[in-house]
């Protein structure tokens, strides 16, 4: 909710937790997957809190005390000075390649110096001529990267193939990275989903009224048979190309034209989700059951 | 990358991705400690539900040390059923199904897709409460037609009918509607399983999700027209899904075994977000001297 918002009745606020109690499966269960435990995502979460209670207010722009910041978010005195005083409490995210890629293959498509006729994207060597090669394509969008670390992704992906000895052909213009758990993947995995928690912010906002942000859904009635669902997702997949592809031109050629003015992240997503039935059954019926034993190591590591 | 990196990397996204859940849960009350024992209970609920890797079900001391939690912690999660929030479903995915079916199935739906004018209870076999009961036979069709008309998706025809005004159910304005906060749990707990089932390396076939963005963003003043355009393309991509899903739609939910299954499409357009530290951003004003 945001700030300011009336207090939460009962059932909304049992519907929060649940949501939350929702969102946070599938992370949780990445961050399993990674090793990171418990406390670690305690001690992040902790700082979020911080973080959020003084940069994301809302009103007058008047700078919190550490004990409204305490107030807000139920931490104590010590906690909040930990976070505001040790810049590395909160980790912070380097660079990765991972706009330049996307970057590279949407300008390879649309930039008229890269494109032939029919809007095709023409074979380039590496580096030359030196105005019109990968190298320059790649320095029009980032001038510090490395135009062969970028190649060497678009490669692997299989965006880009060899095109004879010298030069380089775009067949994609969509990347997905072929690693199940990289930099770019995991970025996505942040980026995505505040994206869209963001615009579902927006959204609750009554302060936006009617300026909602588009937030759209389609789905099977019941469900739909699992042996359709290949053909549904091939279906779908193809249509998102298309989509994604007229705003990718929407957006090289009116976006493209203003140049000057305060600039915003903006852009569009589309994701297809599949969930089985929810699991009835209770957590104690799905551990082994506890051995005679448990109970006295449980005393004993309690006792010393 | 290894494995140090990864934590790294994933530590940067939680960070970004909890800011707007940790603002909502502020906004709403609801302080770090309530958070945080609803993050323990689902990092045990996980261990447990997911974290089996052969046969036999996990032990509460390998729970422990996968999550890092301790067994008294563990315990208390195992043993008290009914510790991790729960909430009945709101009315709102029968209102959606009971538009769509108005529109699309006859006898609801009239020549070239028209939804018909429907009286609540007569006749027996094409009524309101017939439509309802199509959808889910135990659902109180006046509680529905009630919701619909008051987010005016229908509106009374005459004395006695009713007519389908839109084919989409609007939400609430109101932000502290169950409706809306089950909505954003839904969607966003939908994506995050969707990439989630993207990370592992034996789903060769990833879910699809992909995303378009403005290079080096958009001008603010662009904005609008960027959004009227994409929500004129948007709406012709989902009625084509939709068309493409309509004639599997079953009325027997437990003849053969289905997944639920959708599509979603969002827009974003924020300002870039920063990480510069916090103690610029408080004030001095209560800091010991």
């Amino acid at each position: 909710m945001p700030a300011g918002s009336p207090e939460l009745s009962s059932d909304a606020r049992k519907q929060l937790l649940y949501a939350v109690r929702k969102v946070l499966g599938p992370i949780v269960r990445l961050l399993i997957r990674i090793g990171i435990s418990y406390q670690e995502f305690a001690a992040l979460a902790r700082g979020v809190y911080v973080e959020s209670a003084i940069k994301d207010r809302k009103g007058p722009a008047f700078i919190p005390t550490r004990d409204r910041v305490a107030m807000m978010t139920g931490l104590t005195r010590q906690q909040i000075d930990y976070y505001l005083e040790n810049d590395q409490a909160l980790p912070k995210a380097r660079p990765t390649l991972a706009r330049v890629v996307p970057e590279v293959l949407h300008k390879w498509h649309t930039d008229p110096h890269y494109i032939g006729p029919y809007g095709i994207p023409i074979e380039l060597e590496f580096d030359s001529p030196p105005d019109r090669s990968f190298k320059s394509l790649v320095a029009q969008i980032d001038p510090a990267a490395s135009a062969g670390l970028v190649l060497e992704d678009l490669l692997q992906a299989s965006c880009v193939v060899h095109s004879g000895e010298k030069h380089f052909r775009a067949i994609a213009r969509w990347f997905v990275h072929p690693d199940a758990l990289n930099a770019h993947r995991l970025d996505n995995f942040g980026n995505s989903l505040t994206h869209l928690a963001r615009t579902m912010e927006y959204n609750l906002d009554p302060a936006n009224g009617e300026k909602k942000r588009l937030e759209r859904f389609v789905f099977a009635d019941k469900g739909l048979r699992r042996e359709l669902l290949p053909s549904f997702e091939a279906h779908a997949r193809t249509r998102t190309i298309q989509f994604l592809s007229d705003i990718d031109d929407w957006i090289a050629h009116s976006g493209a034209k203003s140049r000057s003015g305060t600039r915003v992240e903006a852009g569009v997503n589309v994701f297809l989700y599949v969930e089985g039935p929810p699991d009835p059954r209770a957590l104690s019926g799905l551990v082994q059951p506890r051995r005679p034993t448990d109970s006295l190591f449980r005393k004993s590591a309690h006792s010393r | 990358m290894n494995s140090s990196e990864t934590r790294d990397r994933m530590l940067s996204a939680l960070r970004r991705l909890l800011r707007p859940i940790v603002h909502l849960l502020i906004g709403a009350g609801i302080r770090f400690e309530e958070f945080a024992e609803l993050a323990r209970g689902v990092y045990v609920e996980n261990a447990i539900r997911h974290g089996s890797s052969g046969s036999l079900p996990p032990t509460r001391e390998r729970i422990a040390m996968v999550t890092g939690l301790t067994g008294r912690q563990i315990d208390h999660y195992i043993d008290n059923e009914g510790v991790l929030p729960m909430a009945d479903p709101t009315l709102a995915s029968l209102l959606v199904e009971v538009l769509q079916k108005w529109h699309t199935v006859p006898p609801y739906a009239g020549p070239y897709g028209i939804p018909l004018e429907l009286e609540f209870d007569v006749p027996a076999s094409r009524c309101f409460r017939s439509l309802v009961a199509l959808v889910q036979p135990t659902a109180d069709p006046r509680l529905a037609l009630q919701e619909l008309l008051r987010t005016g998706a229908a509106v009374p025809s005459g004395e006695k009918h009713f007519r389908a005004a839109s084919r989409t159910l609007s939400m609430s304005d109101d932000p502290t509607s169950p409706q809306l906060i089950e909505h954003f749990g839904m969607t966003l707990s939908r994506l995050a399983a969707t990439l989630e089932y993207n990370t592992y390396p034996d789903h060769v076939e990833k879910r699809l999700e992909r995303s378009v963005i403005a290079d080096r963003g958009l001008t603010r003043e662009l904005v609008p027209a960027f959004e009227e355009y994409v929500r004129g393309r948007a709406a012709d991509f989902i009625l084509d899904l939709d068309n493409w899903l309509a004639p599997y739609a079953s009325e027997e939910p437990d003849a053969e075994e289905r997944v639920d299954t959708g599509v979603n499409v969002f827009l974003y357009a924020e300002p870039p977000a920063g990480d510069e530290s916090l103690s610029s951003a408080d004030s001095a004003e209560s800091r010991p001297t």
